[in-house]
C-alpha cells in the first residue's frame, strides 16, 4: 500500500510541467518525512496519558418524542495527539456521538445523560464537505474569516493566513487571485477547505465525521493522508467515524466499535482488527472485501488515482 | 412555539437547493445569462422606458402637468395633444408621465423600510426561534387576518391625504411580507450543515446572519419585492382613486382615472389610459420578478 502510494507521488513529480503540480511534488519528502515519523508519535502519545483533552463518560442520547435510545452509556477518553476511531455500521450512533461533544444534536435528538468533559478546543470536519460551506462565499474569504475571528487578526493578515493553510493542505495558489464558490471546486478540494476551516481554530481534537464516505474512492486516500500527516505535524487528537476499517486502522490507533448505540468493543487497533473478542467485530472485519492478490496490483487503481488527480485540478487550466 | 413548528413559508422555500446557486452579482458571465432570459430582458427594458420618460418627462413635453387652458379642455387625441386633453385643458400624455413619477418615487421609497425591517426581523425569529420568532409570527398573522386596505385607509385618513399615508402604512405592515419570507427561509437554512458547522467555528451570530445567511436570502426577497411593488403601486392608485391619496394638482394615476369616471361616455380614454399605466407597471415589475428568479436559480 505505501509502496503504490509513494509511486503515486513520485509519477506525480516527474510529470510536474505545473507550477501547481511541481509544488506538491516538492511536499512528498515532507509528506513521507511526516508519514515516518508517525507511529513514533503515536506512542509517545499513548503513553502520555495521563490528562485525557476529551473525556466522554457514560453519554446517553434519546428521540427527543418516542425516548427512544440512540446512543447508550457510550464512554472514551483521548489524550492529546491521541487517535480513536469510531467504527460500526450505519446508525450505531457513531456521527450522533460525535456531534454530541460539539451540541450539534439534530433536532429531535436530545441528550438523556452522561457527561462529556473538554480541556481544549473542538473542531469538526464534516461529512459531505460541499454543504459544510456557505454556497455563496468565496472558499478563501471562508476560511479567511474564521481565521480572523479565532485568532483574532485584522482582515489582510487573516486572509494571508488562510492563503498559508490552503497551500499547506494542497490547494493551488489560485484559489487566492481569483474569488471560488464551494460548486466550482471538486470534492476533494472542498474537503480540504472544511479541514482548514476546522484547523484555523487551532483545534486541540479534530472531529471527522466520515470525512471520506462522500468522496470518489480515490480522493479519500489523499484525505486520508492528509490528515494523518496533519496530526503528526500539528499534535492534534483525533476522533475519526467511519464505517471503513482499513481508514480507521490507517488513521487510529485506537479503535472503538459500536453497535446499536454502545460501545461494544475498544482497544488498540490492530488488536481489534486482528484478534476481535466481539462476535459483531469479527462480522465487520470479515465484512471487507479482499482485494484479490494480483489484479489488484495491475496498475489500474492507479491510473484512475492520476485521473482523478488531474480531474482535481481540471479548473486551474 | 419553538424552533420546530417553523416551516418554511414561501412555495419552493430554501430546501430547493435550486436557490443557493451561484452569487448575486455575476460579473460579464452573469450579464450573459441575463440577456438569455425573455422575461428578464423584456421586464428590465418595460421599466427603463417608463423610467428613462419619467426622468426626462420636463424636456420632452411642451406642456406643463398642471397649468389649465380651459379653452381646449376634452379634446379627443390629435398631432398635438397626442392622447388629448382632460376637462381642465391638461396634456393627458403629459400628465400621465408626470403621474409616473409621483407613484413610482412613493412606490420605491415606501418599499425601503419594509424591505429592511422585514428581512431583518424574519431573519431573527427565523434563526434564533424563542421569543422573537413568537412575536413575529404573531403580528405576521394577526395583519395577514386583518383585510389590508382597511388598514391602508383608516391611516390614510388618520394622517390626512398626500404621501406620507402610504408611508406610514407601509411602514407600520409592509414589512409583513418580507418577514414572512425572510423567516420561512432562514428556518429552513438554518438546518443546513454550513450554518451548524460556521456557529461551531465560533462565528460570531450577526456575522452568520448577515454575512452568509443574507447573502443567501436575498435573491427570493428580491423576487418577491418585485411582486410586492406592484401591490404598493395599487395602493398608491386606489388611495388616489379614493380622493385620501395623491392631493391634486400634483398628477397621479389614480386620480386621473377618478376624474376621468364621469367623461366615460364622451371621452373613454381619460380613465382607461391610467388604467393601462398601472397594467403596464404591474406586467413590468411581474416580468422582472420572474426573470430574476430564473437567473439565480441554478441552471446547471
Amino acid at each position: 500500500m505505501n509502496k503504490r502510494r509513494t509511486d503515486f507521488w513520485k509519477k506525480e513529480h516527474e510529470r510536474g510541467q505545473e507550477a501547481d503540480e511541481r509544488k506538491r511534488g516538492e511536499r512528498v519528502g515532507e509528506y513521507r518525512g511526516a508519514a515516518a515519523g508517525d507511529p513514533a508519535g503515536r506512542q509517545a502519545a499513548d503513553s502520555g496519558r495521563a490528562a485525557p483533552i476529551l473525556e466522554v463518560d457514560n453519554l446517553s442520547l434519546e428521540a427527543a418524542d418516542s425516548g427512544a435510545p440512540l446512543v447508550d452509556g457510550v464512554r472514551f477518553s483521548l489524550g492529546r495527539g491521541e487517535s480513536l476511531g469510531l467504527v460500526g455500521e450505519s446508525g450505531s450512533g457513531k456521527s450522533l456521538t460525535l456531534r454530541a461533544v460539539l451540541g450539534l444534536l439534530p433536532p429531535g435528538v436530545r441528550r438523556a445523560g452522561g457527561e462529556i468533559r473538554q480541556s481544549g478546543r473542538a473542531a469538526m470536519v464534516f461529512q459531505d464537505p460541499r454543504s459544510a460551506l456557505d454556497p455563496l462565499c468565496p472558499v478563501v474569504k471562508q476560511v479567511a474569516e474564521v481565521v480572523r475571528y479565532r485568532q483574532k487578526k485584522n482582515r489582510k493578515a487573516a486572509r494571508a493566513e488562510a492563503l498559508h493553510l490552503l497551500d499547506q493542505l494542497g490547494l493551488p495558489d489560485s484559489l487566492g487571485q481569483e474569488d471560488r464558490y464551494p460548486h466550482q471546486l471538486s470534492g476533494g478540494q472542498c474537503q480540504r477547505i472544511v479541514i482548514a476551516l476546522a484547523l484555523a481554530c487551532r483545534p486541540d481534537v479534530l472531529l471527522c465525521d466520515e470525512p471520506t464516505t462522500a468522496l470518489d474512492v480515490t480522493v479519500q486516500r489523499q484525505i486520508v493522508d492528509l490528515l494523518s500527516r496533519l496530526q503528526a505535524e500539528l499534535g492534534f487528537a483525533l476522533v475519526f467515524v467511519t464505517h471503513n476499517l482499513a481508514v480507521a486502522a490507517e488513521m487510529c490507533s485506537r479503535i472503538a466499535v459500536m453497535q446499536r448505540g454502545r460501545i461494544v468493543e475498544e482497544g488498540p487497533a490492530e488488536d481489534v482488527l486482528t484478534r476481535p473478542r466481539n462476535p459483531y467485530t469479527q462480522m465487520l472485519v470479515d465484512a471487507v472485501l479482499p482485494l484479490p492478490a494480483s489484479a489488484g496490483e495491475s496498475g489500474g487503481a492507479s491510473s484512475d488515482r492520476e485521473k482523478e488527480a488531474r480531474d482535481e485540478h481540471q479548473f486551474i487550466d | 412555539m419553538n424552533m420546530n413548528s417553523v416551516t418554511p413559508e414561501p412555495a419552493g422555500g430554501a430546501d430547493n437547493a435550486a436557490w443557493t446557486a451561484g452569487p448575486i452579482a455575476g460579473g460579464r458571465s452573469g450579464f450573459r445569462r441575463a440577456a438569455r432570459i425573455p422575461s428578464l430582458v423584456a421586464g428590465s427594458l418595460m421599466l427603463l422606458l417608463i423610467a428613462a420618460l419619467a426622468l426626462l418627462i420636463p424636456w420632452l413635453s411642451p406642456y406643463d402637468p398642471t397649468t389649465q387652458d380651459l379653452a381646449s379642455f376634452l379634446q379627443a387625441p390629435s398631432g398635438s395633444h397626442w392622447l388629448g386633453t382632460d376637462q381642465l385643458g391638461r396634456d393627458l400624455l403629459t400628465r400621465l408621465i408626470y403621474a409616473a413619477r409621483t407613484d413610482l418615487a412613493i412606490m420605491v421609497l415606501a418599499e425601503i423600510v419594509p424591505f429592511c425591517t422585514g428581512i431583518l426581523l424574519g431573519m431573527l425569529a427565523g434563526y434564533y426561534g424563542g421569543w422573537i420568532n413568537t412575536v413575529v409570527s404573531l403580528l405576521t398573522d394577526t395583519f395577514i387576518a386583518f383585510p389590508f386596505y382597511l388598514i391602508v385607509i383608516i391611516v390614510a385618513f388618520a394622517s390626512g391625504a398626500g404621501a406620507q399615508g402610504i408611508y406610514i402604512t407601509f411602514i407600520l405592515v409592509g414589512w409583513i411580507v418580507f418577514a414572512r419570507v425572510s423567516r420561512g427561509l432562514t428556518a429552513s437554512l438554518r438546518q443546513r450543515e454550513w450554518v451548524a458547522s460556521a456557529q461551531t467555528l465560533g462565528l460570531p451570530g450577526y456575522r452568520i446572519l448577515l454575512g452568509h445567511l443574507l447573502p443567501n436570502i436575498l435573491p427570493q426577497a428580491i423576487v418577491v419585492l418585485m411582486t410586492d411593488m406592484v401591490g404598493v403601486l395599487v395602493a398608491i392608485v386606489t388611495l388616489g382613486y379614493l380622493g385620501i391619496g395623491i392631493a391634486p394638482p400634483t398628477p397621479d394615476w389614480g386620480t386621473m382615472i377618478a376624474d376621468g369616471q364621469s367623461f366615460m361616455t364622451t371621452a373613454w380614454w381619460l380613465s382607461a389610459v391610467p388604467g393601462f399605466a398601472v397594467v403596464y407597471m404591474g406586467i413590468a415589475l411581474s416580468l422582472l420578478g420572474d426573470g430574476l428568479a430564473d437567473l439565480w436559480r441554478r441552471t446547471s
